[in-house]
This record gives structure tokens, C-alpha cells and sequence, in this order.
């Protein structure tokens, strides 16, 4: 067998058996694996379709939402609905902005989708009646179908393996996606959109599509953790939750398959630290701001990269296989 | 009776007080190969960019096939037929030259976006052996050399199947010995499928060589438009190309 599929089993293998090892790394892990998919659904946008966004905070957070909103209004609780839901609403937010999003860039796009974002930001401080301004809805009686979950416990454990078995299906479906005229078309789109045009195709397109998927992801890992947390309030709508979501790419690997996941474990480590060390918590913004400055200066592709380059050291061969 | 594939009438452009294009009036017909010649400056480009559409006359039309473009934009005159090649080589490089050319064909044939890249590989290889490029098919544009890439631009508005194809500078960074092997392959495969070709090219022996006709550009202006033969006969011509 390939080395590569070694590890991937073993790694597998490691994150079945991390629940009934140890509860923190539990913690840490189901975060990790609830921001991977929020991670590579962004690096979809910002990888591969080269459109770099502050405001994905936006797509998360209407995941989220639909949780919160779905329970504490209509006394929802089945996940089997509410997941698939949360990625139909985080579309329906992103669908709006879309089209302005897929002709923009730079930092007029970052900026654009920022403004965007918190504007739903103050509409759920605004609009507190119904969605509990800033002290947030608290999430209950969540099942899946049709088994109610006894406590906590068992809650998380779902989430854990539902969030597993989701982000190993987007990095599976993101490879085959990536694989076809349409995958090549968002990476062209970003390479040279001009060139697609002059080939008579709309850059925009592809663009758009790219944009959506992505904030469908973003929605969907929104949803798992407002079950996990059983919770959710505003702060998920504020921009400093985009620059997470941007951190972890950037910190793992843009436009790679597995940076994003990588990234996603270290923010979900550092929030656990920081979330469980006293006086520690006003640093947070400044501990991400230093290491994302670390990151671009000392491993500008990303943490995943030097972790390739380490590996062919190690094995001492020609150039290794990058996946 | 044989109807002119692309026309251009009283064609007039210019750039703050630059006349880019000054009543600019040609056509080819189909098949036709022409070459444009020029110095630096003088419209050559601006010309193929009013024809692909991706800049606006001040005045005069362009007519495609009996068909103004006044109204269709580049993307949709790219989709009628009318591609082209770039002074400087517009490619994917996140893509191997393999797909930059298996993208072009998708897109020429309305492969569905859910088809996998690799079903266009046998086709997009075979473009590539046709251009002698057919060793660099795992290669990105950044690996590549400066002439590589003028190659690969040039197979990516080949197999788009084009109804007119126009070519900016092909041989421009190219060796002296490779020009000829480059222009010879173009001009065979032009021929071969019967493309109507406008070439601007700054070396003239390869224009004596290949073209049927001839427009030699100064600012903005035609001052020769004919078969090569006659053009040094032409005191303006020889004052404007320096021959
Ligand atoms: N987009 C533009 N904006 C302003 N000026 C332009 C633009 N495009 C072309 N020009 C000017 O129009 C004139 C003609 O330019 P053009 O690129 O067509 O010349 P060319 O014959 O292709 O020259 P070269 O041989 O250097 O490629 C030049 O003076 C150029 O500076
Ligand atoms: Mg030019």
C-alpha cells in the first residue's frame, strides 16, 4: 500500500478512537472537524476561486441561526431537517451578494462581503425579539431521526461523528469536483478570468458557483456548531469570525486539500486553550493577528506545505507527492 | 460571390489625443491568411482588439460574417468564432498545458461542467503533438519557456475551432531558428482547416514567406493593403518599415 493511504487510515482510525480516549481532545477534535468543513467550504471560494472574503462570518452564522431559530420558534429539534436546511439558508444569504461578489476582487471584494456580513450582524442585534439580540438562543430537545438525545454526552458524540463523516465526504466530493471541466473552469476563473472570456465564457459564472458551494459548507458547519454548543448568538455574525475562517486557510494552506483541515485543528486548539486559561482571553484577537503575520512571513503556503517539505526531508527522496 | 468573413469599414479609434486607428477599411476572405506589419505604436494591436471586441470603435463597424458587431462584446465574438492569441500569453498557470487546452475544447464543445477534465485528454494531447508541444502536457505555464507559452496560447485559440483567428506577435521572443518552425506549423494547420488567419508579425522575412496579404499600419493609418510582392515597390512603405 502507498504510504499516503497508510497514514490516512491511521489517521482515521485515530479520530474514531479520540472520543473514548480523552474528553479534551475530544473537544478540541469535534471543533476541529466542525471548522474543517467550514474551512475547506471557504477555501473553495478563496483557494480555488481566488475570491477572498471577510465576510463568510455571514454564510456560518445563517447555519447557526437556522438552528437557533428553527427551535426556539418552531420548536424543531431533528437535525435531519435542520442540516440540510442550514445550508439551503446560508445559500439564500449568499445568493443576494453573489453576483456582485463573482465580478469584484482584491480587497474591494474582502471589504464588500465585511460590509455585507454585518449587516446581518446588526439585523440579529435589531431584531432581538425574535432572535434574542445579544444574549443569543439557547438550543434543546436537538434529535436525529426521531432518537432525542438523552444529554450532552450523546449530543456531541453525533456531532463528533456527524462532523467527521462530513468533512471526510467535502474533501472527497471537493477532489472530484476539482477533477472536472467544471472544478478546472473555478480555477481558471482565478488564474486568469480574462482569458476564459476571450474563450467565450463568463468568468462570473464559475465564480458564482464557487461562491455558493462554499457558503453552503460555511452553513452547514455553522449548523453543527450551534448543535454542538447548543447555542448561538450574534458574536458568530461579527467579522472577528471571518478573520478566523480566513485564518485557518491561510494558516494551513490555501488552495490545498488538506491546509484547511490542518488550519481548523489549530484554531480549534487555540480556542480550547484560550477558553479554558484565565486572563488569557483578551489576547485572543492578537495571538491570531501574530501568528497569521508568523505564518505569511516564515510558511507563506501555508503550515501544510512545510509539513510536505519536512516529509520528503525525512524520507530523503526526489520531490514528494503533494495531495 | 465570395462573401468577405470579417470586414471593417471607416474603423477609427483613439486614446486620449492618441489616433490608435484612423479610418481603418479591410477584409478577408475565407481562408485568407494576412499579415499586419507596423512599427511599435502604430494600431496593430488596438486593430485585433476592436475586431475581437474587447475595445470600442470611436467609428466605423466591424462586420462578422454579414453580421455587425456593433452590439456583441468579446466573450460573445469569442463564442462566434472570432479567437485569438495575445502578445503576452494569457494562460491558466495554476493548470498543466494539457488542461489549458482540454478547458479551451470544453468549452468549444459544451462538455458538461460535471465530465471529468480527463475525458478531453486524448483530444488535448493530440492538439499538443500537433504543435510539437506534446512533451509539456504535464507542465504549468510558469515551468514553461517564453516561446512555450506563446505556443500554448496559440493551441488554445486553435482548437476552439476558430472562424477567424488572429495571432499577436507569435514569433515575438522566440529564437530566430524556432520562428520559422512555429509559423510554418501554424500556417500548415491554418490551411489545413481552412481557418481564416490575420497574423501580426514584426519580422518581415516570415511575412514575405507566408502572407497572401499584406497591411502595413503607421499611426493608426493602412498605407499599403495588398499582396507582399508589390509592397516594396511602395515609396511609404519602405519609409515606414525602413526597407
Ligand atoms: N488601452 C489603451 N489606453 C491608452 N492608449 C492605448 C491603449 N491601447 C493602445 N494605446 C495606444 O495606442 C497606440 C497604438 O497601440 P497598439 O498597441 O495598437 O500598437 P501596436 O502596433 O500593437 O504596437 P506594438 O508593436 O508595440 O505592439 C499606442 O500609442 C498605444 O500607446
Ligand atoms: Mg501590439
Amino acid at each position: 500500500m502507498r504510504p499516503a493511504i497508510v497514514l490516512a487510515v491511521a489517521m482515521l482510525a485515530l479520530a474514531v478512537s479520540v472520543p473514548f480516549v480523552s474528553q479534551t481532545a475530544m473537544l478540541i477534535a469535534l471543533f476541529g472537524f466542525i471548522f474543517s468543513i467550514t474551512a475547506i467550504g471557504y477555501n473553495i471560494a478563496y483557494g480555488y476561486g481566488g475570491m477572498i472574503s471577510l465576510g463568510h462570518a455571514a454564510f456560518f452564522g445563517a447555519g447557526a441561526y437556522t438552528v437557533g431559530l428553527m427551535n426556539r420558534h418552531l420548536g424543531m429539534g431533528e437535525l435531519a431537517v435542520l442540516l440540510p436546511l442550514s445550508m439551503a439558508a446560508a445559500v439564500l444569504v449568499a445568493l443576494p451578494i453573489a453576483p456582485i461578489a463573482a465580478r469584484l476582487s482584491g480587497l474591494q471584494l474582502a471589504t464588500a462581503l465585511l460590509a455585507y456580513s454585518m449587516l446581518y450582524y446588526s439585523l440579529v442585534l435589531k431584531l432581538g425579539p425574535i432572535t434574542g439580540g445579544s444574549d443569543g438562543i439557547s438550543i434543546g430537545g436537538l434529535a436525529v431521526l426521531g432518537y432525542e438525545f438523552p444529554d450532552r454526552q450523546a449530543l456531541g458524540l453525533f456531532i463528533y461523528f456527524a462532523s467527521l463523516a462530513l468533512t471526510v465526504l467535502a474533501l472527497f466530493l471537493v477532489k472530484r469536483f476539482l477533477g472536472t471541466v467544471g472544478g478546472r473552469l473555478v480555477l481558471a476563473a482565478r488564474d486568469n478570468p480574462l482569458r476564459l472570456e476571450f474563450l467565450g465564457y463568463v468568468p462570473a459564472r464559475a465564480k458564482m458557483a464557487a461562491f455558493l458551494i462554499s457558503a453552503a459548507m460555511c452553513g452547514l458547519s455553522g449548523a453543527l456548531y450551534a448543535s454542538a454548543l447548543q447555542f448561538v448568538n450574534a458574536d458568530l455574525l461579527y467579522w472577528t469570525m471571518s478573520g478566523e475562517i480566513l485564518f485557518m486557510v491561510i494558516f494551513g494552506g490555501v488552495g490545498t486539500l488538506l491546509g484547511p483541515i490542518l488550519g481548523a485543528f489549530v484554531l480549534s486548539g487555540l480556542r480550547f486553550y484560550i477558553a479554558t486559561t484565565p486572563d488569557v482571553g483578551i489576547y485572543w484577537q492578537l495571538a491570531l493577528g501574530v501568528i497569521i503575520a508568523a505564518t505569511i512571513y516564515s510558511a507563506p503556503r501555508g503550515l501544510i506545505h512545510s509539513i510536505y517539505r519536512a516529509a520528503t526531508l525525512i524520507r530523503g527522496s526526489k520531490g514528494g507527492g503533494h495531495g | 460571390m465570395a462573401e468577405a468573413v470579417i470586414r471593417v469599414e471607416g474603423l477609427s479609434k483613439r486614446f486620449g489625443g492618441i489616433t490608435a486607428l484612423n479610418n481603418v477599411t479591410l477584409d478577408m476572405r475565407r481562408g485568407e491568411v494576412a499579415f499586419i506589419v507596423g512599427p511599435n505604436g502604430s494600431g496593430k494591436t488596438t486593430l485585433v482588439n476592436v475586431i475581437s471586441r474587447y475595445v470600442r470603435e470611436d467609428a466605423g463597424d466591424v462586420i462578422f460574417e454579414g453580421r455587425s458587431l456593433k452590439r456583441v462584446n468579446h466573450v460573445r465574438a469569442a463564442q462566434m468564432g472570432i479567437l485569438r492569441s495575445f502578445q503576452h500569453p494569457q494562460l491558466f498557470h495554476g493548470l498543466t498545458a494539457l488542461e489549458n487546452v482540454a478547458l479551451s475544447l470544453a468549452l468549444r464543445n459544451g462538455t458538461p461542467r460535471a465530465a471529468r477534465i480527463d475525458s478531453l485528454r486524448d483530444k488535448a494531447q493530440e492538439a499538443l503533438e500537433t504543435f510539437q508541444m506534446g512533451h509539456l502536457a504535464d507542465k504549468r505555464p510558469p515551468e514553461m519557456s517564453h516561446g512555450e507559452r506563446k505556443i500554448l496560447d496559440i493551441v488554445m485559440a486553435f482548437v476552439g475551432r476558430p472562424r477567424l483567428l488572429m495571432l499577436d506577435e507569435p514569433t515575438s521572443g522566440v529564437s530566430t531558428a524556432d520562428k520559422w518552425g512555429i509559423m510554418d506549423i501554424v500556417i500548415r494547420n491554418a490551411k489545413k482547416e481552412g481557418i481564416t488567419l490575420l497574423v501580426i508579425e514584426h519580422d518581415l522575412d516570415l511575412v514575405f514567406e507566408y502572407a497572401e496579404n499584406v497591411i502595413v499600419m503607421f499611426q493608426g493609418s493602412v498605407v499599403y493593403w495588398g499582396p507582399p510582392r508589390n509592397m516594396a515597390n511602395s515609396e511609404r512603405v519602405r519609409e515606414v518599415l525602413g526597407i
